[in-house]
């Protein structure tokens, strides 16, 4: 199940459909019998038994109760929920319900609703509109457990239908978010932050949906749960850490959140994570950790000068314990991390040296074989740093990197291989020792397999043409001169 | 009071910072991506609205081991969660190859210990940097901060990770950390008798049950925004003479800041812009123009006016509509439904909660006011 899944999964993101659900359930395998966790799906229901389960619950017979929990198992058919959603007034009768003055009976009916939300069929969807307003309506009130219920049927809702979306803003939804982001409950909070990382996940979501967040004061509200996400809840932390990663991958306004301090608390969270979690992280974390990792990635590439403020060590340090955290369980940590230490080191020596005196480069060559993605990433963060001049080049070759690039140059991918060509000629430019280095130790044959290479055979020529002129350093050291003249 | 973001106008796309250069924007991470071929997500998109389909059957397999965000499910005991973070499933998705044998990180000793330190003293100034020079031809190495959208490739594995979370496959979170217990209290207000064990969970209950009341006629409201709209139209004796003059009726999402003649605008106005279903409850035709009725005894209202003819004042505020009992909305599809089994529970509630108190914890509903007994 798992790699189906995931295959399915990495395909509908390719197409841009990317959506999931969450199902809100008591322990139905232990009510209903199920062993092992594995929940009975039940069979699906012929009309005319739908239809009499429903004229049950219209009815309002003694055991009307009865006839709306059978509807609720009932409706975790998928074949049953489009049965009855077609027949005249289902949805009408459960509105009816779920407004209604029965406390359980209402509990019930939205129970029924929830599991209606979670189907995959966009008829389903649409046919629960005229449910939103009254969604809304109690969210601003009612026991935690109601409230919660309201928030994940909205959810899932949103995240189905363009319809649903485009009448639940205008039915209020951010106000009545806003208020509700005000509760103590972990419960709630973490419906409200499911419910506003769908909304944001929306294709519109840049143009309809962040400036009305961005206008309310969600923002500092969000960023606070994020921020608090190791003394509160953590599942609380993840919904929001993904909202601030919907809205800041957007590039619709992060001066907004630039300006209310975004980069500094998250750059404290980060070293909060890293310091506090032990070597076998906890189950979880990742998830939290993945957003904060690319919001702060993000916000380090807007041209605002807000960077200055965080050179600070310690991002390197946080970010490579979290590395050695993560590493192993959850490998898609490696190209997050290493996405940040490039916007990082890019154009900030400081970054560079850090990086360098904390004696981090022995780990960052280890993540070279990681995967291909990894590789030409750390080979990036290289280039960055050698690109910094001699006395940074120097420290690459005095700390061997070099023996480690020579098996990077024959793996068959060209765009690692490629990149791996850059990094050389800027070690060859700024320290010519190691082209002396290289060529003693058989560089120059992995360079001649690339001649014929067509995306890479100038940048091998012109390597070999480098540590094949004389080593003299009258060669190499106006060659700065020499570029500038050239541009 | 948030700055707009006016003349810093940052690059639109997440490509313009990878195209300085053709080249330099293959790194990282398109080249990146493992399989070079495949066509970028947004190339992939025809311009058409997005369904928001989803491959139904790998998709519908979690269903059979949900995510539980239900409390009970939830807190977990901290053993059994670690002991399932090693379960198959919660590994992450193996796209990348495991790093290699022996992959736990080589770092340097005291690294937490300088994390935990505070900030270091400021650092000696980095070695001198060479003039940035434009890369030489062929080579075409610039550095770059990278900023990247949402589709982009180098995000696929976390997102995967994320949706495999929401769907359920993984094992939910750790589990919440539990409030510290108090002894046993009870709600403080007479007539209500709540029992708490947390502080939390009775700030809830005040906030929901006792905060949004009316100190006229005690009813309570789910919002303080509802609040104010009902004392200004009900116990406000110049909303009258007022509303003849100019716009009172203020709309009830909050947030709209429009105001209207009378309620029957409001209504309009519901419907219109805020898209509120034709049948809400605001809108069943009127049987009675109650006028002049509402204003000669608001006070009576709570006690004595028929639902169905107080229609306009049932409009009064928001949820008035919606206390109406089940048995009402449902005599829409099916005229046989009966108001008789709904009055055993009702007497149940009350017996438990005072009637004027509406949308509490144990109300689970709002305004249901002794009117509906007549």
């Amino acid at each position: 199940m798992g790699t189906d899944s995931i295959a399915a999964l990495r395909k509908a993101r390719r197409q841009e459909q990317l959506v999931s659900k969450r199902l809100l359930r008591e322990d139905v395998a232990a009510e209903e019998g199920g062993q092992d966790g594995a929940v009975v799906v039940p069979d699906p229901l012929s009309v005319d038994e739908v239809l009499e389960l429903l004229r049950d619950v219209q009815r309002g017979s003694e055991d009307r109760k009865k006839s709306l929990s059978r509807l609720r198992w009932a409706l975790q058919n998928k074949e049953t929920q489009q049965k009855f959603v077609r027949l005249d007034g289902s949805i009408r009768t459960l509105i009816g319900l779920f407004t209604s003055s029965l406390a359980d009976m209402q509990m019930e009916a939205a129970r029924c609703l929830h599991e209606l939300s979670h189907s995959s069929d966009p008829d389903v969807a649409e046919t629960c509109l005229p449910v939103t307003s009254y969604l809304l309506t109690y969210l601003s009130g009612h026991s935690v457990e109601f409230t919660e219920l309201c928030l994940y049927t909205l959810g899932n809702l949103v995240v189905e239908s363009e319809a649903v979306r485009k009448q639940i803003l205008p039915q209020g939804i951010i106000p009545v978010l806003t208020s509700c982001i005000q509760s103590p409950h972990e419960a709630v909070l973490e419906g409200l932050g499911y419910v506003l990382s769908q909304l944001l996940q929306a294709k519109e979501a840049p143009t309809e949906i962040i400036p009305l967040v961005l206008d309310s004061v969600l923002p500092q509200y969000m960023l606070r749960l994020v921020c608090s996400g190791l003394k509160a809840g953590v599942g609380v932390a993840v919904e929001f850490a993904w909202c601030l990663h919907y809205i800041v991958c957007s590039h619709a306004a992060n001066a907004v959140l630039l300006s209310l301090g975004a980069l500094p608390a998250l750059t404290s969270l980060l070293f909060d994570l890293a310091s506090e979690i032990p070597q076998d992280a906890p189950e979880g974390l990742e998830l939290l950790v993945c957003p904060v990792l690319r919001c702060l990635s993000n916000l380090l590439a807007e041209e605002t000068g807000y960077e200055v403020q965080i050179q600070d060590e310690r991002l390197l340090i946080a970010l490579f314990l979290i590395l050695q955290c993560f590493l192993q369980q959850h490998p898609f940590i490696v190209q997050e991390c290493l996405w940040l230490l490039n916007n990082l080191t890019a154009d900030k020596p400081f970054f560079c040296s850090a990086l360098l005196s904390l004696d981090l480069l022995p780990a960052l060559l280890q993540l070279l074989p990681c995967s291909q993605m990894a590789s030409v990433l750390v080979l990036t963060v290289l280039c960055n740093i050698a690109e910094k001049g001699p006395a940074y080049c120097q420290q690459l070759h005095w700390q061997h990197a070099l023996p480690l690039l020579l098996p990077t140059l024959t793996l068959p991918d060209p765009e690692v291989v490629g990149q791996c060509l850059e990094l050389l000629h800027l070690l060859f430019l700024h320290w010519p020792e190691a082209a002396a280095d290289f060529l003693r130790q058989g560089g120059h044959h992995a360079l001649e397999q690339h001649q014929s290479t067509p995306e890479l055979q100038e940048r091998a020529r012109a390597l070999l043409d480098m540590i094949g002129q004389p080593l003299g350093a009258s060669a190499f050291s106006p060659c700065h001169a020499t570029l500038s003249a050239f541009s | 009071m948030l700055p707009t973001s006016g003349h810093h106008s940052p690059p639109p796309t997440d490509s313009s910072p990878l195209s300085r250069d053709a080249r330099a924007s293959q790194e990282p991470g398109d080249t990146a991506s493992p399989s070079a071929s495949r066509p970028l997500p947004t190339s992939a998109r025809p311009g058409g609205p997005r369904l928001p389909r989803r491959p139904r059957q790998p998709l519908a397999a979690p269903q059979r081991r949900p995510y539980l965000p239900a409390r009970k499910c939830r807190r977990r005991r901290p053993e059994a969660r670690l002991a399932r973070a090693h379960s198959p499933a919660a590994a992450a998705p193996p796209r990348a190859p495991p790093p290699a044998p022996g992959a736990m990180l080589r770092l340097p000793a005291g690294l937490r210990r300088r994390l935990r330190e505070g900030p270091p003293p400021p650092p000696a100034p980095p070695p001198p940097r060479a003039p940035p020079a434009p890369p030489a031809p062929p080579f075409a190495f610039a550095p770059r901060r990278l900023r990247l959208g949402a589709h982009h490739p180098v995000l696929e594995d976390g997102d995967v990770h994320r949706h495999l979370y929401l769907q359920g496959v993984l094992t939910s979170l750790a589990e919440v950390a539990e409030r510290p217990k108090v002894s046993e209290f009870s709600c403080h207000i007479s007539g209500c008798c709540q029992v708490f064990d947390t502080v939390e969970g009775y700030e809830h209950h005040y906030n929901t049950l006792h905060r949004n009341v009316c100190s006229f006629c005690k009813r309570s409201f789910p919002s303080g925004h509802l609040l104010d709209i009902h004392i200004l139209e009900w116990h406000d004796s110049l909303f009258q003479i007022m509303a003849e003059k100019q716009n009172m009726y203020k709309c009830l999402v909050e947030g709209c800041a429009e105001k209207f003649k009378s309620s029957k605008d409001r209504k309009d106005h519901l419907v219109t812009v805020h898209l509120y279903p034709a049948d809400f409850r605001f809108d069943r035709p009127k049987k009675v123009k109650s006028g002049p009725k509402h204003v000669s005894s608001p006070t009576k209202q709570g006690a004595c006016v028929p639902v169905d003819v107080s229609m306009e004042t049932s409009e009064q505020f928001q949820v008035d509509p919606m206390e109406i009992g089940p048995s009402e909305n449902m005599e829409i599809p099916q005229p046989a439904a009966s108001p008789g089994p709904s009055v055993p529970e009702k007497r149940l509630y009350k017996s438990r909660i005072p009637s004027t108190i509406c949308f509490g914890q144990g109300a689970t509903r709002g305004f249901k006011g002794p009117r509906k007994k007549v």
